[in-house]
């Protein structure tokens, strides 16, 4: 393993992407010397949530559904899935199998003498653990009845990394700036996110289980961050980000990678979230093949085992697989009833497409905080 | 009777707007020193507003010179896939232009259309 700390060498940083080695250009670049900063000057104000933005975390409920664009990358669906996990956290998260993943969770925390709400923004992807922290920072009303709330790095702020969500009814805009970590003097947009909420009961009844929402802390960073783990950029004397980095060796999992990055909310520290290991029994048909695994509110496939396109959108979590593994583990992963389906890319073009294998939907219930396991078997129904 | 063996290169400054499922911009390409430019008239993309006034005065980019039958702004040596630009663009028809960024090592490509309204600068 290789800790990412202050004196080490550059690393693509990625808010939301499959591999980057460079970062996006601001929208605006701005005119003159008075907008663009030369100089890293954090301002960092977060929000007091006794007086406005409590409801950032009920708002954020519900399993949303919509379009993304990842830097140039445009997906036509995508979906996260935000339920509470505890009084006052609330998670999301994207799950992209062999790739890694990339969660988003925001819960209530006292920082700068102030109660306010952070959010939790990173997962272990292409190998780099990776978790920043971001702030609530501002709120607006828009006239079209819509609320606004901005998110800025808890150290570097909006100069190195911000993220912004509107709500209007059940509508979701969610986009994210980046900076690589304060190496570009101006974000610039990363990840847009437009979405509807669909079914937010799962949402509401784990809200009821958890006793959410409640304005107490969920983890107490009233003590700020310690800066012995947070990553600084080559060159630069202190870290622009609240951000923790740690490199996968080849005996790492996410849990040694939390303690060795210093990531001060570790993936242990969670309550409620549990695991689950899908363990594929290959055949002649789908022997080197790579695979997607998908976990749905509804069947995926008729009872004969055939794609049922229209359940699709009860999709929540949507891994692909490469053909070398024969398991893949859910990590972070709300409690409930989900069914399982795997399906063989068989053409291998990295779309669920005509003659893809699969087999019927399996069903299973995940209880919290526990890690189950589910081995499918008869991948033989040709679509 | 003369003609001319030059061809004139087309003019591409003026108004022009982007209207896709993630954002709606409009542009305004103007000729600077032989440079192009792209000031930002307004620009939404569901959280951020840019809205130019006076006080307000925003690029896409500056400083793309013609090349190659483009536009491009060159960047400090080749990427892993040969692009040594980070922005072109390239005149589709007389209405429309191909917007390229180069953004971490891929290419996003957008159209543009020219719009005709008349456009107020600070």
């Amino acid at each position: 393993m290789k800790l990412f700390k202050k004196e080490v060498w550059i690393i693509p940083l990625l808010f939301f992407t499959l591999g980057c080695e460079d970062e996006i250009r601001n929208i605006a670049a701005n005119e003159g010397p008075v907008e663009e900063p030369t100089e890293f000057s954090p301002e960092v104000n977060p929000v007091d949530i006794n007086i406005d933005g409590f409801d950032l975390l009920e708002n954020m409920q519900g399993h949303w559904t919509g379009s993304m664009r990842i830097i140039a990358d445009d997906l036509d669906w995508f979906a996260f899935d935000y339920r509470p996990v505890s009084s006052s956290h609330i998670f999301g998260i994207f799950e992209g199998g062999s790739a890694g993943d990339l969660l988003t969770s925001f819960f209530v925390t006292d920082f700068k003498d102030k109660r306010t709400i952070m959010a939790r923004n990173g997962g272990l992807l292409n190998g780099l653990y990776r978790t920043s922290y971001f702030v609530l920072d501002s709120i607006r009303y828009d006239n079209d009845n819509s609320k606004y709330y901005r998110l800025v790095d808890a150290r570097g702020g909006a100069a190195t990394m911000f993220m912004e969500l509107r709500f209007k009814r059940d509508s979701l805009y969610f986009n994210a700036y980046t900076s690589r970590l304060g190496l570009n003097l101006v974000p610039t947009r990363h990840m847009t996110f437009k979405a509807k909420r669909e079914n937010p009961d799962l949402a509401l009844a784990a809200a009821q289980y958890v006793g959410f929402p409640l304005n107490e802390p969920a983890r107490d960073f009233s003590r700020g961050f310690s800066t012995e783990y947070l990553y600084v950029n080559p060159g630069d004397t202190e870290a622009r980000s609240a951000t923790f980095l740690a490199e996968q060796g080849a005996n790492d999992d996410i849990f040694s990678l939390a303690d060795a990055s210093g990531d001060p909310f570790r993936i242990q520290d969670h309550p409620y979230l549990s695991f689950l290991t899908v363990n594929i029994e290959r055949n002649q048909e789908i022997n080197g093949k790579p695979w997607f695994v998908y976990l749905s509110r509804e069947s995926l496939t008729d009872t004969d085992g055939y794609l049922k396109e229209a359940s699709f959108g009860s999709v929540f979590r949507f891994p692909e697989i490469l053909s070398e593994y024969d398991s893949f583990t859910f990590t972070y992963l709300h409690p409930g009833n989900y069914f399982v389906t795997v399906i063989a890319d068989v053409n291998e073009d990295g779309f669920i497409s005509a003659g893809d294998i699969t087999h019927r939907s399996r069903w299973i219930t995940i209880n919290p905080e526990e890690a189950t396991a589910i081995t499918i078997d008869g991948i033989n129904v040709r679509n | 009777m003369f003609f001319s063996c030059t061809r004139s290169e087309p003019d591409i400054t003026g108004r022009w707007v982007i209207d896709n499922d993630f954002f709606k911009a409009t542009y305004v390409l103007q000729m600077k020193e032989g440079r192009l430019t792209a000031l930002v008239l307004d620009y939404y993309d569901g959280t951020t507003r840019i809205s130019h006034n006076a006080q307000n005065k925003q690029y896409l980019f500056k400083n793309l010179e013609r090349e190659r039958g483009s536009f491009i702004d060159g960047i400090s040596g080749a990427t892993r896939k040969g692009i040594d630009w980070e922005f072109r663009i390239t005149q589709m028809a007389n209405d429309t232009l191909l917007v390229e960024q180069q953004i971490s090592g891929k290419v996003l490509k957008e159209l543009w259309v020219r719009s005709n309204k008349k456009y107020e600068t600070f």
